[in-house]
């Protein structure tokens, strides 16, 4: 059964970021929790698992659905399987070779300095450095959630919370993000770099 | 099914003229059923499926506060229990403010190389007088616990250069020159290796360029699996070596702020060993990180 929407277990484990990475994705075993524990952790893995890359998946449906033909077949050509969305907790969408993609990527968002927050789902147009005239004009342009961040990229972020349709939250990040992402790929090919078959390094 | 079966009864299948096959129909048919029973899911996994959130649901949801109150409790034993060396230098981690994420540095693999080489520095105009000849001669170390058939190579006394030039060969990101030897530094953090990288950097150091001299290449990585490809003599370390290496000479108060501000850098951005602010901030699974780390490793002496 493909699964569709925010489970009480996915929100559960979406808002606690201590026990998420220290306990649940563990890298080594913790010996303090108890075995009915392990037992009980060691369950849901299978559920989190599909609803960690259902959720990416559905976000790149979504930017799919409003590719034109080139950045589909761009797309086409980086698709990722979903034991490496798994891995690498992301989906992207290239928009020039080398020089700037769209990237939809799990993160920790939190208001307080120290802690973790909450696991969120962000979207971000990541342009190279030496290309970053292209984010000139869009900068004046930014509307609510879009925001620029410090080290130059364009962000939108989502929480994941219970109840909530995959279709809802892709599209909640994506749209937002989407007609920027637009002139900024016109913007590169302005500068005459040609679409790509690689995705981000 | 076996898969050696399977092939087997698929051949002999395919082997059977038109007579014989109808001889061997209850065989044929049993073989397709068997096809279908594979093609579907085992009947039982949606129920344990759902069985397993339940458990998931009943013992953990209700109780995470008091699973997360065991685990720290835990992490602060294990760090007491650290000797006052190691307790030393989790505090300096933890009393200093991380500016490289401050500054969008955070992984700008030329600051890290460029300060690397500010340290190792040891000649005029050195930055760092008394300090470059002690983090040269913890660097000197930690290369000769790798290759214990180095000589001397005098790196508390080496003059060091960022992004040296080597004519048609490349740019070497560090160069080290003592009077006992010549160390190109290659270093990698996010970027994987260009072609022939270390190999036309090992071209320089060949005898007649050194002056008798030894010369010795080194990859330093992020990453502790990113190992070089090259065929040419080199010694791989990793940025979590050069923190254990280099931490000791940072412990009591406010000693070397730079090098301290380095080093939190690395431990929180290269190794995943520290985070912001102090140790009983930092999360859980960074916490067991560093202690792990120290407690296997250790801090060089």
């Amino acid at each position: 059964m493909t699964l569709e929407t925010v489970s009480d277990i996915f929100a559960f484990v979406c808002k606690n970021a201590d026990f998420t990475n220290s306990i649940l994705f563990a890298e080594t075993e913790v010996p303090e929790i108890r075995p009915e524990e392990r037992d009980a952790i060691g369950s849901v893995e299978r559920h989190l698992r599909e609803s960690y890359v259902g959720l990416l998946n559905a976000c790149r449906d979504d930017m799919y659905a409003r590719a034109d033909d080139e950045l589909k077949a761009t797309m086409g050509r980086n698709w990722n399987r979903d034991d490496s969305i798994w891995e690498r907790g992301r989906v992207e969408l290239p928009l020039l070779i080398e020089s700037s993609y769209v990237e939809i990527a799990y993160a920790w968002i939190g208001e307080e300095e120290t802690r973790l927050g909450q696991l969120s789902l962000v979207s971000e147009i990541w342009v190279q450095k030496r290309r970053r005239g292209a984010l000139c004009d869009v900068e004046s342009r930014l509307v609510n959630p879009v925001v620029i961040t410090p080290d130059k990229k364009l962000r939108v972020i989502a929480d994941i919370t219970e109840g909530a349709r995959f279709q809802e939250l892709a599209r909640s990040v994506v749209a937002p993000l989407w007609p920027f992402a637009i002139d900024v790929r016109s913007a590169l090919l302005r500068q005459g770099k040609g679409p790509t078959r690689q995705g981000p390094s | 099914m076996d898969a050696r079966q399977f092939v087997a009864e698929l051949v002999t299948l395919s082997q059977r003229r038109e007579p014989e096959a109808a001889r061997h129909e209850k065989a044929r048919r049993q073989f397709v059923e068997r096809l279908l029973a594979l093609s579907k899911p085992p009947p039982t996994v949606e129920r344990e499926k759902e069985d397993d959130l339940e458990l998931f649901r009943d013992r953990v949801m209700p109780h995470v506060e008091s699973i997360m109150r065991v685990v720290v409790g835990a992490q602060a034993l294990r760090r007491r229990e650290l000797d006052w060396r190691t307790r030393a230098a989790i505090d300096a981690l933890g009393a200093t403010s991380d500016l490289f994420e401050l500054l969008g540095l955070e992984r700008d693999e030329v600051t890290y190389t460029r300060a690397i080489a500010a340290f190792l520095n040891a000649r005029e105009p050195c930055r760092y007088p008394g300090l470059s000849s002690d983090c040269g001669g913890r660097f000197e170390s930690l290369l000769r616990r790798k290759n214990p058939n180095l000589g001397d190579l005098a790196l508390n006394r080496a003059y060091s250069e960022a992004e040296r030039t080597l004519g048609r060969e490349g740019r070497v990101d560090i160069a080290l020159e003592s009077d006992a030897a010549v160390v190109f530094i290659e270093a990698k953090i996010g970027a994987e290796e260009r072609a022939n990288q270390l190999d036309d950097y090992s071209r320089e150091l060949t005898p007649s360029r050194l002056g008798g001299r030894q010369g010795v290449l080194v990859f330093l990585t992020a990453r502790k699996d990113q190992v070089s490809q090259s065929a040419v003599p080199h010694i791989h370390i990793c940025f979590e070596e050069l923190l254990l290496a280099w931490l000791p000479l940072v412990l009591g108060e406010q000693r070397h702020g730079d090098l301290r501000h380095y080093l939190k850098a690395i431990a929180v951005h290269l190794a995943g060993v520290a985070a912001r602010g102090p140790f009983e901030l930092w999360p859980i699974s960074t916490q067991r990180a560093c202690l792990e780390l120290l407690e296997k490793e250790g801090l060089d002496p």
